[in-house]
């Protein structure tokens, strides 16, 4: 056994291969120390094979145990050890225990999602604890959890969940199929594998919700949807989802109606500010001046009038600074990151003001749109509203506030036209389970 | 590739506006015109006098800071003058925010109102919400006057009208589509409000009643009120009784009007109006003597006044109240109707129904 398994992994230095002898029997084992659990080790192996050493209950205990794998094809042996699973030849079996290190026994505290009143508990990068946090949750017998093991390089393991009673059959197959047929390669999160099974690749709306709430999964899963949760990642994924869902924020089921309507209320408009703002201040500006007050008019016209390019080039110039200054923000480390902040936001946007370079009223304008976006609950839908903000900017350049209001109608019928596995992205109210279209896209 | 083709009809569609041939202008490289006045030259070749009064913003915005200057050329028609004056300037012309136009009293006493309508009714750029005024003695002298409290250029001016501003009892408001609608409306005569230059300020507190093309008539300040209160509805007015040794007054918060016609041959034209309000100034004690009594003085004072003006704009031979509109509305408008009513209305009689209603006498005891 040692010597196949040595022809295949080579002889890694943080491999363990030997054959131990305790004068009446010899035992072959080998594992990954680092991926193990030594305490299990020593407990269900060591102890008994050394010092309390009977042949018949050793015997009884690998054939007995759970714990104790036996008849697991040659082929597979790498594999299981790769995972930090215990090989070991006793008699000429062999077995396969299953020990693997816990890196993680405890629920992570909320990092993206943060919740006032809400549980403040998220999911962790162990697929078992996550499911233990579902199950604690989503507490019926009905749940179901499919194991999927991907043949590609990260070989993680995926589960996916649903509610028996409940679930939509066609959208359960679609997903079923996709996630048999992922790619090879490396699989490393959940956002990645919720690029890879929503498909298309140029979707201008993302057609699954990434979250690291327990409790925004089980709702989820009540509703008759389904989620994918990943090994290594603190992520589940959803789906289907509509578009109205990435504007909740799960406080809004915790507290009291008319502050949770009001804060939904907001965070429209806030998605529509940071979304046409831009393209609303050139088309202004540039075609239809007289959609202002006239005071307001005469205080622009003021303020444009030391700057010396068109009104599209210092949008641009202030988004680009505003885009870069959130990025630097976000991928700097978090000591260094405040100070960024400081220096663009304060220092830059003053100062180019002052400068001549930018009105303003453009100032404003760029807080504005930089604020608003990080109302929107969802990183990953403001991403995409981020860049389609860029669009509407092009469409004013060339149209004005004629075209701009086009755009406007033409991602109203993109957005009814889309499908998220299935059921109509633009959907105001939730179909009910097992009402889904068959038409998947 | 059918995603490929479908945003390539996207692209192709956004472009489709661009077909609208309005062009990219930035806002300072445009000059607001904030109002413009239209005279009556005595040069036969080019009778038209355009006076524009151009906006300098500054992005300091500070009591009489507001800066403009004022254009003026003389052309055979007003849409060639513009063009003259296009010329004169190294911006854009912008009319978008131009809200005040003012006609000389020349203009539309001897060429009529006819000319201008025309242009400012065909000009896109020309907000139908622009108001309209008569400018005495000329159109030029409230165009080029720049008061000093003004924190925006054209601003005084503007906010003289409406509500928006001062609320004036003698000030009639005439936007330029209702100007429009009483020009072309059978039994509805345009009315204007007349503004002239008083000591660094606009005095707009009288108004020029028109046929459908030339004045007719000049109402003066208190005239002006009244046709204010019967044929608006005005708030904020006053009514005054005159007295001994001091006028009683009474500050009318609320004004409804309404108008009615009675009498098929003899057609009775009936002014229901309710005015409530408090007295401002009267002697002490009046209204716990009579209350009732004094609500029934002011009303027929009030009626007397109003009916003298009512006489006085019928006799001049114009209709700003249209008595026959209504006439065409609530009778069969059977052929040779509007005929019989052009007979009728030198001769119809008038009468104010006015109720008063003293809410109080304005003082806490």
């Amino acid at each position: 056994m040692l010597e196949k398994v040595k022809d295949i992994l080579g002889t890694p230095s943080d491999f363990t291969a030997e054959t131990m002898d305790n004068g009446y029997a010899k035992m072959q084992i080998c594992f990954f120390p680092g991926m193990c659990d030594m305490d299990q080790l020593k407990d269900a192996i060591v102890v008994p094979f050394s010092y309390r050493f009977d042949p018949d209950e050793f015997r009884r205990m690998l054939h007995t145990s759970i714990g104790f794998m036996k008849d697991v094809p040659e082929d597979q042996w790498v594999d299981f050890l790769l995972k930090g699973y215990i090989i070991l030849e006793y008699e000429g079996e062999v077995f396969v225990f299953r020990a693997i290190r816990r890196m993680q026994t405890q629920p992570d505290q909320t990092q993206v999602e943060a919740s006032l009143q809400g549980p403040q508990s998220a999911f962790t990068e162990n697929l078992d604890l996550n499911l233990t946090l579902v199950r604690n949750l989503y507490n019926v017998p009905e749940l179901t959890v499919e194991n999927f093991e991907p043949q590609n390089q990260s070989k993680s393991k995926i589960a996916l969940l649903y509610d028996r009673t409940k679930r939509n059959e066609t959208t359960l197959e679609e997903v079923r199929k996709r996630l048999r047929n992922l790619d090879e390669g490396l699989l490393l999160s959940a956002g990645q594998l919720a690029k890879q099974i929503s498909q298309a690749k140029y979707r201008l709306f993302p057609i699954t919700q990434i979250t690291e709430r327990p409790d925004r999964l089980s709702i989820h899963l009540n509703k008759g949807k389904l989620a994918v949760l990943m090994d290594g990642s603190r992520f589940a994924i959803l789906l289907p989802v509509h578009f109205f869902d990435f504007m909740y924020a799960m406080d809004d089921h915790y507290e009291p109606s008319w502050m949770s309507r009001f804060l939904i209320g907001l965070r429209y408009v806030s998605m529509m500010l940071t979304l046409l703002l831009p393209a609303l201040y050139i088309s202004i500006v540039s075609y239809n001046p007289e959609v202002f007050r006239v005071q307001l008019a005469f205080t622009i016209d003021g303020s444009r009038a030391a700057v010396p390019y068109p009104s599209f080039i210092e949008v641009l110039l202030m988004l680009f600074m505003i885009e870069a200054l959130i990025e630097a923000s976000l991928r700097l480390p978090r000591s260094v990151g405040s100070t960024a902040a400081t220096v663009g936001g304060l220092i830059l946007g003053q100062a180019a003001q002052q400068a001549g370079l930018v009105s303003s009223i453009m100032i404003i304008v760029t807080s504005v749109v930089a604020i608003s976006n990080f109302v929107i609950p969802n990183s990953t839908f403001s991403y995409f509203i981020r860049i389609l903000k860029y669009a509407f900017v092009l469409v004013a350049v060339f149209a004005g506030l004629v075209g701009v209001v086009v755009g406007i109608f033409m991602l109203v019928v993109y957005l009814c036209n889309m499908r998220s596995f299935g059921e109509p992205y633009f959907a105001l109210f939730q179909s009910k389970a097992g009402k889904a279209s068959d038409n998947i896209k | 590739m059918i995603l490929k083709r479908t945003l390539l009809l996207c692209l192709g569609l956004t472009m489709l506006p661009m077909l609208g041939g309005c062009q990219l202008k930035d806002i300072d490289k445009r000059y607001f015109v904030v109002s413009a006045g239209f005279d009556y030259s005595d040069n036969p070749a080019a009778p038209y006098r355009v006076s524009l009064r151009l906006a300098l913003p500054s992005s300091k915005i500070e009591e009489g800071g507001a800066m403009s200057v004022v254009q003026t050329a003389d052309a055979a028609s007003i849409a060639e003058a513009v063009r003259h004056l296009k010329s004169t300037v190294d911006k854009e012309l912008e009319f978008g925010h131009c809200r005040e136009f003012i006609l000389g009293r020349k203009l539309i006493e001897k060429d009529g109102i006819d000319n201008s309508l025309q242009w400012l009714s065909r000009r896109r750029d020309i907000q139908s919400v622009s108001n309209v005024m008569v400018g005495d003695p000329d159109a030029y002298s409230v165009v080029s006057l720049k008061p000093k409290s003004e924190r925006y250029p054209g601003n005084s001016l503007f906010l003289s009208f409406g509500n928006e501003g001062t609320e004036a009892a003698n000030t009639v408001t005439t936007y330029l589509f209702d100007l429009y609608r009483r020009v072309y409306e059978t039994g509805l005569d345009p009315v204007l409000p007349v503004a002239n230059v008083f000591r660094d300020a606009y005095k707009i507190d009288r108004a020029a009643v028109l046929d459908k093309d030339k004045t007719r008539l000049f109402l003066d300040s208190d005239e002006t009120l009244l046709f204010n209160m019967t044929a608006f509805g005005v708030d904020n007015t006053i009514l005054v009784l005159p007295d001994k040794p001091l006028n009683i007054v009474l500050a009318a918060t609320h004004t409804t009007s309404k108008i009615n016609l009675k009498g098929g041959e003899d057609p009775v034209a009936i002014v229901n109006i309710r005015i409530e309000g408090f007295l401002e100034q009267s002697p002490p004690h009046l209204l716990e003597k009579d209350w009732g009594g004094l609500e029934r003085k002011m009303g027929k004072h009030f009626s007397e006044e109003a009916e003298r003006m009512l006489y006085k704009i019928r006799d001049a031979g114009v209709d700003p109240y249209g008595f026959g509109l209504h006439y065409l509305a609530d009778h069969h408008n059977a052929k040779g109707r509007w005929e019989k009513w052009k007979r009728l209305y030198p001769e119809i009689r008038f009468e104010v129904r006015a109720n008063v209603s003293i809410q109080g006498s304005g003082l806490i005891r």
